[in-house]
């Protein structure tokens, strides 16, 4: 395929997103029932070629297509596409997630008010991630991963009359902006180091403290978008949006963002940065994977899952296995997305079934579900094996790519103990993960019904099927490789070959993790008493944290500086006014009083003299006389006695 | 002292006192009669002089025409009924300053003795003062006789037309 | 005798005659002081005539002063008059329309 039919083939691909977007705005109200299906065909198109696309351009040289976006002085910035291997990937898995999430949106958000402004962001959304994807150089980059942030704004905060969904919409904003502060510190260090932003120019040698510097800048970003350790807690509250918007942004997409700039950059980072990479990942996933053992809100267990799993890719880039945690991204977008749309399918179903019987109780807490398998086999199917996936039991993509995570990361460790610590949290964060799934599974699906049984529930509509039905079968073993056991497939062999297979591991987790599966499932079922930490179940108590480090400081310095603005600067505006407006009145003063004082003196002068020299011819005769007698007196006495 | 010589003394001071008085009167009745005075005591005066012709002439025109004239004018002239509106003087300084300004300079060319009178009386012309003065005006003087006699023609019809002009009320 | 006094007499009535007409405010006395400067103008010339008793000439100059003097007293009067009908007042002063 010539590169110019290559790089039409791509802005198409971008662009039919962006497409989609303006349709469902455009469309009137009236025809809004177009707008789902318009949108959708245009993501199957787009779906469809990058498909096509990366079939064909796979292992393909490295293209880069590079346009002078502009110039300062004599450097000059471009803006274009880079399109290697990763790029395919993704451009792959967006596009046909974001496929995936439109089908099941049809029937998700149908008769919601803001259907057309939904599925204008979603293609927004899509248009900017894969911009994202297809950068060549870290501007532009930044410039998507706003819009991103934007469009994950929009979409959490889809249904504006919730307080609390637009209060999430705000503090997931507000913390990955905070977090951009480190994209933005490394893009000036690079340009002050390297002169270009350019992804394809990252070959360093030397190991400098700059690179360092701007790594971990870079990481700062990537924890914010990855939700890593301080900054996570957005990723639980953002799960008041609509659940397709969370299984495409939150699960697949906008959150690997940050894993994708990692790999992107990976060039860039130095071994001790990389290190501190390992630490936030590892950390992260412990964490993450702890708290979503305690959750009791549907979703915010898969949100806590997230945040886990993210945690591990960010630790699997760190050891320096960026193809492995490619490799996770993938498998971990499909099942994860299953997850999320077979909860969407619980919830819509659930709600359904609550309009019809008049009973109403929240059906986001698994506390009052249960049961459910038999009234929804066909979600139960696809969700069980999306859970297992996740859990990572043989014979399902997560058992490849897990089992590719604990052998980079023990290669990683190597002989020291502090490597080898991080390692096994690893480890324990897999055994946690377990655990959780097992848990969801069973409280949502197997357990007796609770509340549920007052309600006859049915399955959901076909058009919300196919989704969970596609996704499930990404999350099967072949995804990977032809040997369910191998990791090494056509994904890894042509990102990063070479990897070092551990079968130690590989067989122990072929053995450990069934066994620790039905050990849950015996767990679950015995346990009557649940037991639960606040601490846990509030993630950590990072939005108090917050509030009370970030929020607090940062409104008292508001309602100063709007004080020192009203009384300070406007109160010297308002001097400055008055100080005018005297001036102006001491100047009226000077001049009616003074120059006019002057004009009129003047004035009163030559009246003055006008009427002393018109005494004489005032009309009075004897004046007249007067003065003519003494004229001559004067001249006689002149010319007689002198 | 001689009575001549008394009686011209007598005469001058008379006319200057009343000619004094005139410039200071304020009523202008009596002010009227201060004139009356004064010219009548040039009469006299004249007469001292030996022209006698001019001294009755005096007497006739000026205080039995003039004076009479001039009393008739205030009479039509001051308002009717009630007080006589005293006479104001306005800059009476500046006058008297040029007054006296014209007496000195005139009582100069007096001072330098130009006119004295001659050693030598001569012999007068006629002795009958009368007839002199009949005779010059119509021999030597004929042409301003006849021009004094039309103009006070001219006068007299002039005097009645402009005195008899209907007024338009103002 | 020395005619010097009259000299001085004449001078005086001369300047008294031209302060009243400078001074007075009625119309009236202006004109008497007008007859007191002619008066002294004759008495200067019959004084003159005393000196040249010869001709007569002083005497017949004073002669036709004096009928110059009533004529124009008496047109002087007739115009008073009219403007006194006119203006309502005697006072020169106060006749000042060609005033400026």
């Amino acid at each position: 395929m010539s590169s110019q039919a290559l790089i039409s083939t791509l802005l198409l691909i971008a662009l039919l997103p962006l497409l989609s977007a303006l349709v469902a705005i455009v469309i009137p109200a009236s025809y809004r029932w177009v707008t789902p299906l318009a949108s959708s065909l245009l993501l199957a198109l787009a779906s469809v070629l990058s498909l096509l696309l990366s079939i064909s351009q796979w292992n393909e040289p490295t293209l880069v297509w590079e346009n002078t976006w502009f110039s300062l002085g004599e450097s000059t910035v471009t803006a274009g596409i880079l399109l290697n291997n990763t790029t395919l990937v993704l451009l792959s898995v967006v596009t046909f997630i974001s496929f995936m999430v439109h089908l099941f949106s049809i029937g998700y958000m149908a008769g919601d008010k803001g259907e057309q402004r939904y599925y204008s962001m979603l293609g927004f959304f899509t248009f900017a991630m894969l911009g994202l994807v297809l950068a060549d150089n870290l501007l532009l980059l930044f410039v998507f991963w706003e819009l991103v942030g934007f469009s994950s704004y929009m979409l959490i905060g889809h249904w504006r009359e919730k307080d609390a969904a637009t209060a999430a919409a705000k503090k997931a904003f507000i913390i990955n902006r905070i977090a951009d502060l480190g994209f933005i510190i490394a893009l000036l260090i690079i340009w002050t180091h390297t002169g270009s932003f350019s992804l394809s120019s990252f070959n360093f040698e030397e190991q400098e403290v700059w690179r360092t510097g701007a790594a971990l800048c870079l990481l700062l970003a990537v924890m914010g978008k990855s939700a890593q350790l301080p900054f996570f807690n957005w990723l639980s509250s953002a799960m008041e949006g609509p659940t397709p918007v969370s299984a495409l942004i939150h699960a697949a997409t906008m959150v690997v963002a940050g894993v994708f700039l990692l790999i992107r950059v990976f060039a860039l980072f130095t071994p001790l940065a990389l290190d501190v990479v390992v630490i936030i990942g590892s950390t992260t996933a412990v964490l993450g994977a702890l708290a979503a053992l305690h959750q009791f809100d549907f979703k915010r267990i898969l949100a806590y899952s997230t945040i886990s799993q993210l945690g591990l890719l960010v630790a699997a880039v760190g050891t320096g296995a960026y193809g492995v945690a490619l490799l996770h991204l993938l498998t971990h977008a499909f099942f994860k997305a299953g997850l999320f749309l077979g909860a969407g399918a619980v919830i819509h179903s659930l709600h359904q079934a609550q309009h019809s019987s008049h009973v109403h109780f929240d059906v986001q807490d698994i506390r009052n579900l249960g049961g459910l398998r038999k009234e929804m086999p066909i979600t139960f199917f696809c969700f069980s094996i999306c859970s297992a996936a996740l859990a990572g039991l043989p014979l399902f993509s997560g058992f490849q790519s897990k089992d590719a995570i604990l052998v980079s990361v023990f290669s990683w460790s190597g002989d020291l103990v502090w490597r080898q610590a991080f390692a096994w949290t690893i480890v324990i964060t897999s055994i946690l993960t377990i655990f959780y799934t097992v848990r969801m599974l069973w409280f949502v699906f197997f357990e007796e019904a609770k509340k549920t049984s007052l309600l006859t529930i049915q399955e959901v509509p076909t058009i919300m099927r196919i989704p969970l039905v596609l996704l499930s079968l990404g999350s099967l073993w072949w995804m990977v490789a032809f040997h369910p056991l191998d990791f090494s497939g056509w994904l890894l062999d042509s990102i990063q070959p070479n990897q070092e297979h551990n079968l130690f591991i590989t067989w122990l987790s072929l053995i450990s993790i069934p066994t620790l599966t039905v050990l849950a499932f015996l767990w679950f079922k015995k346990k009557k008493k649940r037991s639960t930490h606040a601490f846990l179940q509030e993630g950590y108590y990072l939005d108090y944290l917050n509030s009370l480090l970030v929020t607090k400081p940062v409104l008292a310095m508001s309602t100063v500086s709007e004080r020192i603005d009203k009384r300070g600067l406007d109160g010297i505006l308002h001097g400055f006014a008055y100080l005018t407006v005297g001036l102006a009145h001491f100047l009226a003063w000077i001049d009616k009083n003074i120059v006019d004082g002057l004009v009129n003196t003047s004035g009163r002068l030559a009246k003055g003299l006008g009427s002393i020299a018109r005494s004489f011819s005032g009309g009075q005769i004897q004046s007249y006389i007067f003065w003519s007698v003494f004229a001559l007196v004067i001249s006689l006495f002149w010319f007689l006695f002198y | 002292m001689t009575l001549v010589a008394f009686l011209f003394y007598f005469f001058i001071a008379t006319t200057a006192l009343s000619a004094i008085a005139l410039l200071f009167l304020k009523n202008i009745f009596h002010a009227a009669l201060a004139l009356l005075t004064c010219l009548l005591s040039l009469a006299a005066l004249f007469v001292l002089l030996q022209a006698e012709f001019l001294a009755v002439s005096q007497i006739l025109l000026y205080a039995g025409g003039v004076v009479i004239l001039i009393i008739f004018g205030i009479m039509l002239t001051t308002k009717v009924g009630g007080q006589a509106v005293p006479i104001t003087n306005t800059g009476l300084l500046p006058g008297l300053a040029v007054g006296a300004g014209v007496f000195f300079l005139l009582l100069f060319f007096v001072r330098k003795s130009l006119f004295t009178l001659p050693s030598s009386t001569q012999e007068p012309m006629v002795n009958n003062n009368i007839e002199g003065i009949g005779i010059a005006i119509l021999t030597d003087y004929v042409l301003p006789f006849e021009l004094a006699g039309v103009l006070l023609l001219a006068v007299l019809m002039g005097a009645a037309i402009i005195a008899g002009f209907k007024q338009v009320k103002n | 005798m020395s005619l010097q006094p009259i000299y001085i007499l004449s001078t005086l009535l001369f300047s008294i005659g031209l302060v009243i007409v400078l001074v007075k405010r009625n119309a009236i006395l202006v004109l008497m002081g007008i007859e007191l400067m002619l008066n002294a103008a004759n008495l200067n010339l019959t004084a003159f005539n005393k000196t040249v008793p010869a001709s007569l000439d002083g005497q017949v100059f004073a002669l036709f002063v004096m009928v110059i003097a009533v004529c124009e007293t008496a047109v002087g009067l007739a115009i008073i008059l009219q403007v006194y009908r006119y203006y309502h007042t005697s006072v020169p002063d106060e006749i000042n329309e060609l005033k400026g």
